[in-house]
């Protein structure tokens, strides 16, 4: 049981170690292999678009695989495969067919480790184990940025890309630990949802979650939050660049790795808080922080107190990280159609962010980057005001018998 | 002594560069372009099949690269404002004769020893002080086929937060001996981190020159 459980967190680090590599860090390594900005800029959109396609599929598809721990292995083993071409073989179509790969494969790892997780611990523990997870993606997130900034520094942005393909076997190995399919382990936590063990996709009455107008607005909150929230980090980045000087990438790596850390100490809180007070609250602090964050880059100039206010994007990081799968799980239970639904959530959080950087972009180039962070503020608040509003509890209502306000050990209502 | 690259200078660079220009070129120039009365009859005639702008077919198009115009052409309509040839091509190209007359028939090959040459996309530009300013990830030429510009990607980490900013052509001094290839830049890191950033080619660019040339960038129009 320990033992498995070790094996998740481990996981959740390693797998954010080396999907690290695949952010922004390819078009340095691509510039430095001579690429022209339309190539690369070709190559990104592609994996873009493949990214927001594949998100729904990818979900279903975990769903529909019985043995979650052979979807993770195999997207792993695909994302290995995808960083190793990329280091080796940098020619247009191999690193296209790479991004794309990357992508389908992600769209499956991500859900594919919340199940196992749901799997692994049941519905009344996953608030806990969720926070956990989050807690040790951040920590991997953390290192792998300074990681890779020592390698790409030293070495080349070629080893960059060796280290994330290597990185896919301790993952592999932590998977391994986790043990034997998690949906037969004692009945007592996991009997009263086993995902696979719903009516198979009885195209009938089980999707009727779609409909769910909690999901909807739940969806339509996490666009608006991505709307908001995914460029302001590299917008902060180009302003620390314009204004720092010589310490200008020490500052921007501390705007990257800072907030992981605050994200890895709250996420648990905000996993047992989830449990305690409902969803609702957690959700609410993660979003009221981010037009605050906002604000502060609009009015702040000085880049060494943009690294303070960039602290505060680890709680909404935090609060979003463990609350969506926690959310997702709620809306539901018993369907069999969790990671399908996760995908559909990764989908508006894509599309926000996307549009996000377009637009923000945009706004950054015509009027500055204090009417952007402003316009982004607003966009928060928005969104903000539409959790507050419209978004439902979805914490289901206690069993009749413990009290209603603690993390309970039992079945649910 | 500061080597210039003039307009007959072969770049080689990476296949990303020709990939684009060979899949967007083509269709982007309708067959009505005035550039193209001015290639030779021979390739307008291979025009439709896409042979024209095979660039990595070095001996064939060599008449398109020793045309500063239509290789602008071709690089503005591909949407990558840099003359891209590649390989081991030849250096210094004498100017073609007039427009439309037939090429020769005989194609001549120079031979040019690979430390005369730098490819430059991708390649770090660096301070005088030997710091590392960027990667070149553009060149912009203006109307007569010279480069007027280059554009680098400057600052950032893991690349958050970088800025491409356009440095004057002139402000670029090529040390390419001893197979150590560098770059570097007469311009000091202020004024690049005060330097407004690159747009794209749509935009007037602003290019950072020589503090001694006494101006902070050239009319708008200078680099399309």
């Amino acid at each position: 049981m320990n033992r498995r459980l070790r094996g998740l967190d481990w996981l959740n680090f390693f797998v954010a170690n080396f999907q690290t590599g695949f952010g922004p860090f390819i078009s340095v390594y691509l510039t430095g292999a001579g690429w022209t900005l339309g190539a690369i800029g070709e190559v990104l959109s592609a994996g873009t678009i493949a990214a927001m396609a594949s998100q729904v599929p990818g979900g279903a598809l975990v769903d529909a695989i019985r043995s979650k721990r052979a979807a993770a292995a195999a997207a792993i083993i695909a994302v290995m495969a995808s960083a190793l071409c990329i280091a080796l073989w940098p020619a247009f179509l191999p690193i296209a067919s790479a991004e794309v790969l990357h992508a389908f494969a992600s769209s499956a790892l991500g859900p594919a480790i919340a199940a196992l997780s749901l799997a692994l611990v049941g519905h009344q523990a996953l608030g806990e184990r969720l926070g956990r997870n989050a807690r040790y993606a951040a920590l991997g997130n953390a290192f792998a940025a300074g990681m890779m900034g020592l390698f790409g520094y030293y070495l080349s942005g070629h080893a960059v890309f060796l280290l994330t393909g290597a990185l896919g076997l301790p993952a592999l190995a932590a998977l391994q630990a986790i043990g034997g399919e998690p949906s037969g382990r004692a009945p007592d936590a996991v009997a009263p949802e086993p995902a696979p063990a719903d009516p198979p996709n009885a195209l009938g009455g089980s999707w009727r979650f779609l409909r769910d107008r909690r999901l909807l607005i739940f969806c339509l909150c996490a666009a608006l939050f991505q709307l908001a929230n995914a460029a302001m980090l590299p917008i902060a980045a180009g302003l620390v660049t314009e204004r720092a000087g010589r310490a200008a990438p020490l500052v921007i790596a501390a705007c990257i790795v800072g907030p992981q850390f605050i994200t890895a100490l709250v996420s648990p809180w905000a996993g047992r808080a989830a449990e305690s007070w409902g969803r609702r609250p957690v959700l609410l602090v993660g979003f009221v922080v981010l037009p605050i964050r906002g604000a502060l880059l609009a009015g702040i100039a000085n880049p060494f107190l943009m690294i303070l206010i960039q602290l505060l994007d680890g709680l909404s990081a935090a609060a979003l990280g463990v609350m969506t799968p926690l959310i997702v799980a709620d809306i539901t239970r018993k369907t069999g159609h969790y990671t399908t639904c996760l995908g559909l959530v990764g989908l508006a959080v894509g599309g926000g962010a996307t549009l996000s950087t377009t637009a923000a972009g945009l706004m950054a180039d015509q009027f500055g980057g204090a009417a952007s962070f402003l316009s982004m503020a607003g966009v928060a608040l928005c969104a903000t005001a539409l959790v507050a509003v419209a978004m439902p509890e979805t914490k289901p209502p206690p069993s009749p018998a413990p009290p209603p306000d603690r993390a309970q050990r039992d079945g649910p209502g | 002594m500061r080597p210039r690259s003039g307009p007959g200078r072969a770049f080689s660079s990476a296949n990303g560069a020709r990939r684009t220009l060979f899949l967007f070129g083509v269709a982007a120039l309708p067959p009505s372009h005035p550039i193209l009365a001015r290639l030779s009859p021979r390739h307008r005639v291979r025009r439709g099949s896409g042979a024209v702008l095979r660039f990595n077919d070095a001996p064939r198009d060599r008449t398109l690269r020793r045309r500063p115009g239509a290789a602008l052409a071709v690089a503005f309509a591909g949407s990558v404002s840099l003359a891209v040839a590649t390989g081991p091509a030849p250096a210094s190209a004498a100017p073609a004769g007039p427009s439309g007359g037939p090429p020769p028939q005989s194609e001549e090959l120079q031979r040019v020893p690979g430390d005369h040459l730098m490819a430059i996309l991708g390649k770090d530009v660096v301070s005088a002080t030997g710091e590392k300013m960027g990667p070149i990830v553009d060149v912009l030429f203006d109307q007569a086929g010279k480069p007027r510009a280059a554009v680098i990607d400057f600052g950032g980490f893991l690349g958050v937060g970088t800025r491409k900013i356009a440095i004057d052509w002139g402000a670029l001094l090529f040390d390419m001996g001893d197979q150590k290839n560098v770059i570097a830049l007469d311009i000091s890191r202020k004024q690049l981190e005060a330097a407004p950033e690159y747009q794209g080619p749509d935009k007037p660019v602003s290019i950072v020159t020589l503090p001694r040339s006494g101006q902070s960038g050239p009319p708008p129009d200078a680099s399309r």
